[in-house]
């Protein structure tokens, strides 16, 4: 028996009840649809509220916290920072670079919808180990994902063409939709008038218009898939011809392509590169493939290869990535995105004022992504495969002439409310602006510019097409934003007017198809399944790590731990952000966090993202507070004083008992360290369902965090900088190696206790750092975390570029736990030996012990106890830290 | 005469824009003006420049669109009239395209977008760009680019190294020109160049992300200071 609609569109037997109740009635097809985008877990929170509200959210200097599209700090003179961070998992494990890419769109949209310029990206990510190729391909299609938003790859075969003096750059796809009439599911050809496209004349090898003449529609029951040697990938039909080298230059097809073959794709357009095939295999799979025929030539441009620059113009500046075997089938991709506003200028996703006007901006409606935020709402499974069609296609280029178009119109006054349109697109905008202002609309979706004829109300409603937003716009003033949203080369539609009535009514062809409370849309069953203690919990945290053997030679251990993915410089991955657009940033990638300056003030902010799933997995209450602890440890490195969180929280099945109590335990453990520090959540983000039939990630709660640096000069980075230094260790060392890196990489364990907590230390810790930083008087600081202090001082001398000569006590603790343990709440610190007294007499008033440990010098690590332990050079240690990722990815 | 006048060109899709015109009046403390693709006249300029971004989206090879728009027919005039025309990372490749400067910038050799900074050896000091800079100089400048890598058949190289056209070279941090250096496969560690006249520039590394202390390195800002003050002494007062 086939299923019933509403569990199709993944809806309970209980919700379809519920809404039928609330309706009175049987729901009508799209109102079940958008019911079903809207109540799923990703949009309606079912799950997650109840715990949420665990969390402390309000200080003096919060604007908005949780509710709006981004949460709002203050920053003093009138100044604002909106930020939030969001996921965009299960897209990016199916089709990592659009997946990823658009999970950058999603954010920078939310940030300007709060009225505020991004100015800064942040990537949380976490794959399986990478000696696994797939996780290869998903890291690399991640990264690459990420900088071609960052940086423009190709995204489906796009063309640049000219009708009526008007350029544009669409899908072949779209090309072929508009000429062909609408039956889709016969093979057809059609004339093309008036239509120039760019193209590529081997004659004169250059670019030039040509007239195009028809465009083809056929489909193709199978195609090759040809990897080659440069990274690209390609999929043709067998016949499709390639310029390959064999006996000569010749096309040959791509059916006849064997491994080892050397093919010239013009990925530069002007010489033709030589690349060599490195798989070819064969895809039984029937999809519809397009052609167009053009005067003289066959050879027309596709959106080519792989594109220059930070696209949209905001750089990539800091983040975190972690390995671990529990992502390898679910890698997390979490990005983070901060805004800089003025106060006076905020806007919210309110649908205020009876009779203005709900305007739908940016980029045509089509059928991509539909029902998106339906599929990040159930585990991955084999068929999830063929859900490809349901990740949104990502258009950088357009994204930042909408950032453009829309601080302008925000700038003219008329705008009352601004909501971005991610998840669930108009239905979800539309019917939450008008929740919050408790008001109702009234839709006309004939007006909705559409990108593919013949799109019905259900698509058009559920459509997760990049690159649009909503704006309601003062009645009567409709013309200066028009003409500014105009101006960008960007649609301007008036879809629709608030009314008072609270009820979402949408139009169709002269006809309502759906009438629907907005608040009954907007508030998602809640739901409160029992927690369950996992079994695994107390069986692994009862290994013992107090009796490990002492290794030989430190130096090879050390060497061991510094190569670990986790550990090793990400240097192979934020080398292909930019990080510098904007010239704002201040610290570069790879120190404890970002610093950007505040451009026209002494004023500067730190952010970073963080969040150990391994410690949150063994202890979900500790490895709570301890992604909140260090993050803050990381803000405060900088000298800048920590203010608040966004988050993102990533588990397996929220309808699991055991889940249910890692999610809780973690929030608790989050929520404590949070209160105690003072540091509020203002926004955030769930994303549940992180699993497959075999594996359920690590529980990883990331945490984003803003700080504020009031003098930029007194900012501190992590490396050591002159010789003579004194090196000082703050906070205590305990032997606690649980959880941690070096019991992973030497023994080849996830398990133990991960280190204990005291809030009260790590608030005195930072206090510390923070205050000395003010006085001036440090030269540099680091956060101690995973590795433990030998990591921090190996990355201290090669961030620095200069050596270090340290002494470690010889009991009570064991010189490998003393090196490796990841005790908490401690720093590394390095400051000339005339202002020792003063940072001794902070230590002693805040309470806070400190020990010297060394002094900075020289051009090698060396450590000894009673004995010599570990003595490496800076290029010893630089050669493994800097080059073992790229290594394991060119490999 | 007064201040300079620096004309910042955006395309749909630059991206350094803001980062230019804030150096000019900011740092610099001369004029600058956001001048829109469509405009036709430059006339009212002394200094223009090209900012890097992904102008039209890179939808082709980069800088092949932009070098169609409106302004670029503007460029060339005020080029001819002497002038001076800068233009960074893709506004060297717009240049590059539209036939102001010969060769080709082609993907890097390592087929990846590259953010970081490099070490530069400054060839020709005898520019209106690069006469506030001494000869043999060694710069630390940023790069972000995925196609940077220079290209130019023999003969044109042959006569940009003859006529001391190349302006910046990849290298050590001494100023040797060896492996490793060269971030992106460029024919002769080539990262700027001049034309014939010497008064347009194109280069890949960005000056303007480098023009202050605060961001780890100055060294781009004697760039813009060069063009003004050469301005200053040898173009009319508009």
């Amino acid at each position: 028996m086939a299923k019933p609609l509403y569990k199709e569109l993944g809806l309970t037997r209980y919700e379809y009840e519920r809404i039928k109740k609330a309706l009175g009635r049987e729901p009508n097809i799209v109102e079940l649809g958008m019911f079903s985008v809207l109540w799923s877990e990703h949009c309606g929170y079912k799950h997650s509220r109840h715990f949420l509200k665990m969390f402390p959210t309000r200080a003096p200097w919060v604007i908005q916290g949780p509710g709006e599209n981004a949460g709002v700090v203050d920053i003093g003179d009138g100044q604002c920072i909106a930020m939030k961070m969001e996921s965009h998992n299960h897209p990016s494990a199916v089709e990592p670079f659009q997946g990823a890419a658009t999970g950058i769109g999603g954010i920078v949209r939310d940030i300007l919808a709060m009225g505020t310029r991004p100015i800064a990206l942040l990537d949380s990510l976490r794959f399986g180990s990478l000696n696994s190729p797939k996780v290869k391909y998903l890291f690399q299609g991640v990264v690459s994902g990420i900088s071609f938003y960052g940086n423009c790859l190709p995204a489906e075969e796009k063309i640049v063409l000219k009708t009526k003096g008007n350029m544009e750059c669409i899908s072949i796809e779209e090309l072929a939709n508009r000429f062909i009439p609408e039956n889709k599911n016969v093979p057809q050809a059609a004339e093309l008038e008036d239509v120039e496209i760019l193209s590529f004349d081997l004659h004169t090898r250059s670019v030039c218009w040509k007239r195009a003449l028809k465009v083809f529609r056929r489909k193709a029951p199978s195609f090759v898939e040809v990897t080659t040697s440069s990274g690209r990938r390609l999929l043709a039909t067998p016949d499709h011809p390639l310029l390959a080298f064999r006996r000569g230059l010749n096309f040959i097809s791509c059916g006849s392509l064997e491994k080892g073959d050397t093919v010239f794709l013009f990925q530069d357009l002007s010489y033709p590169r030589p690349t060599r095939v490195l798989k070819v295999s064969s895809v039984e799979e029937e999809r519809w493939v397009f052609d167009v025929e053009v005067e003289d030539t066959h050879l027309f441009l596709t959106q080519a290869g792989f594109a220059v620059h930070n696209c949209i113009g905001v750089p990539t500046v800091a983040g975190e990535i972690y390995f671990e075997d529990s992502y390898e089938d679910n890698p997390l991709v979490n990005v983070m995105c901060v805004g800089l506003g003025r106060i006076e200028e905020l806007q919210k996703g309110r649908a205020e004022g009876i009779g203005n006007t709900v305007v739908l901006v940016g980029s045509s409606t089509g059928r991509d992504g539909i029902a998106g935020a339906a599929f990040a709402s159930v585990e991955l499974g084999p068929e999830s495969e063929s859900k490809r069609p349901q990740v949104q296609i990502g258009d950088p280029f357009t994204e930042k002439l909408l950032i453009e178009a829309v601080l302008e119109a925000i700038k003219t006054g008329a705008v009352v409310g601004v909501q971005d349109m991610g998840a669930a697109g108009i239905t979800s905008s539309t019917s939450e602006t008008a929740a919050r202002a408790g008001t109702g609309m009234e839709l006309d979706l004939d007006k909705v510019p559409l990108r593919e004829k013949g799109m019905t109300p259900f698509e058009i409603m559920l459509s997760e097409s990049q690159e649009r937003m909503l704006l309601i716009v003062k009645k009567g003033e409709e013309e200066k934003v028009k003409k500014v949203i105009e101006k960008w080369g960007l649609n301007y539609a008036p879809i629709g007017i608030v009314t008072p009535d609270g009820i979402l009514r949408v139009k169709h062809k002269g006809e309502i198809v759906a009438e629907v409370p907005a608040k009954l849309l907007a508030e998602a069953p809640r739901y409160r399944p029992r927690p369950v203690k996992p079994a695994y919990i107390d069986e692994l945290a009862s290994f013992s790590t107090t009796n490990l053997p002492e290794p030989d030679d430190y130096n090879k251990v050390l060497i061991k731990v510094l190569s670990s993915p986790n550990i090793a410089s990400k240097e192979w991955a934020y080398e292909q952000y930019d990080h510098m657009v904007l010239v704002n940033t201040v610290i570069y990638p790879g120190g404890d966090a970002a610093l950007l300056r505040v451009k026209g003030t002494s004023k500067g902010i730190a952010i970073k993202t963080d969040g150990n799933g391994r410690y949150v997995y063994l202890n979900p209450y500790r490895g709570g507070m301890i992604a909140v602890a260090e993050a803050a440890r990381n803000i405060s490195a900088t000298g800048a004083q920590p203010l608040a969180i966004t988050d993102c929280l990533n588990f397996g099945s929220p309808e699991k008992g055991e889940v249910v109590w890692q999610f809780s335990e973690a929030i608790r453990g989050m929520a404590e360290a949070a209160s105690y520090l003072n540091i509020p959540i203002v926004s955030g983000n769930v994303s549940f369902y992180n699993e497959s039939p075999d594996r359920r990630v690590f529980p990883t709660p990331v945490v984003g965090m803003l700080g504020l640096i009031e003098n930029i000069d007194n900012r501190l980075t992590a490396g050591f900088k002159n010789s003579g230094d004194i090196v000082v260790l703050v906070g205590d060392t305990f032997p606690e190696l649980g959880a941690s890196e070096y019991l992973k990489e030497i023994f080849g364990k996830v398990a133990g206790e991960p280190p204990k907590v005291d809030l009260e230390r790590e608030w005195r810790a930072n206090k510390l750092v923070i205050e000395s930083a003010k006085l001036g008087i440090l030269s540099s600081a680091h956060d101690i975390a995973e590795g433990g202090l030998a990591v921090a001082l190996a990355e201290a001398c090669m961030l620095g570029g200069v050596g270090a000569n340290i002494r470690i006590p010889t009991s009570p603790i064991p010189p490998s736990y003393y090196l490796f343990s990841e005790s908490q709440a401690r720093f590394l610190l390095s400051l000339p030996p005339e202002y020792l007294h003063r940072l001794e007499g902070l230590a002693e008033e805040l309470g806070v012990p400190i020990s010297i440990i060394g002094e900075v010098g020289g051009n090698r690590l060396h450590i000894e106890s009673d004995r010599e332990l570990v003595s490496l050079s800076l290029q010893d240690l630089e050669s493994v830290w800097r080059y073992s990722i790229q290594r394991m990815m060119e490999s | 005469m007064g201040k300079i006048k620096f004309a910042v060109v955006v395309f749909p899709g630059t991206n350094c824009d803001m980062d230019c015109h804030y150096v000019v009046k900011e740092v610099l403390g001369e004029d600058a003006d956001y001048v829109w693709h469509t405009q036709e006249d430059l006339s009212p300029y002394h200094c223009i420049i090209l900012p890097g971004g992904f102008s039209y989206g890179d939808y082709l090879r980069t800088g092949a669109i932009a070098k169609l728009s409106p302004v670029m027919e503007s460029v060339r005039k005020e080029a001819e009239k002497g002038k001076l025309v800068i233009g960074i990372c893709n506004g060297f490749q717009i240049l590059v395209e539209a036939g102001l400067l010969p060769g080709a910038l082609l993907k890097n050799t390592k087929l990846r977008f590259l953010c970081k900074f490099v070490y530069l050896r400054l060839d020709n000091n005898d520019t209106p760009f690069t006469h506030l800079y001494k000869k043999g100089e060694v710069l630390r400048m940023p790069i972000a680019h995925f196609e940077g890598r220079y290209f130019a058949p023999p003969e044109v190289l042959d006569t940009l190294e003859r006529n001391g056209q190349v302006v910046l070279r990849y290298s050590s941090s001494e100023g040797e020109l060896v492996e490793g250096v060269n971030p992106n496969g460029s024919l002769n560690f080539i990262a700027g160049i001049v034309n014939e006249k010497r008064n347009v520039f194109g280069l890949m590394p960005h000056p303007e992300r480098c023009s202050e202390k605060i961001l780890s390195s100055d060294d781009g800002y004697r760039i813009f200071k060069s063009m003004a003050e050469w301005a200053r002494t040898h173009l009319k007062e508009l």
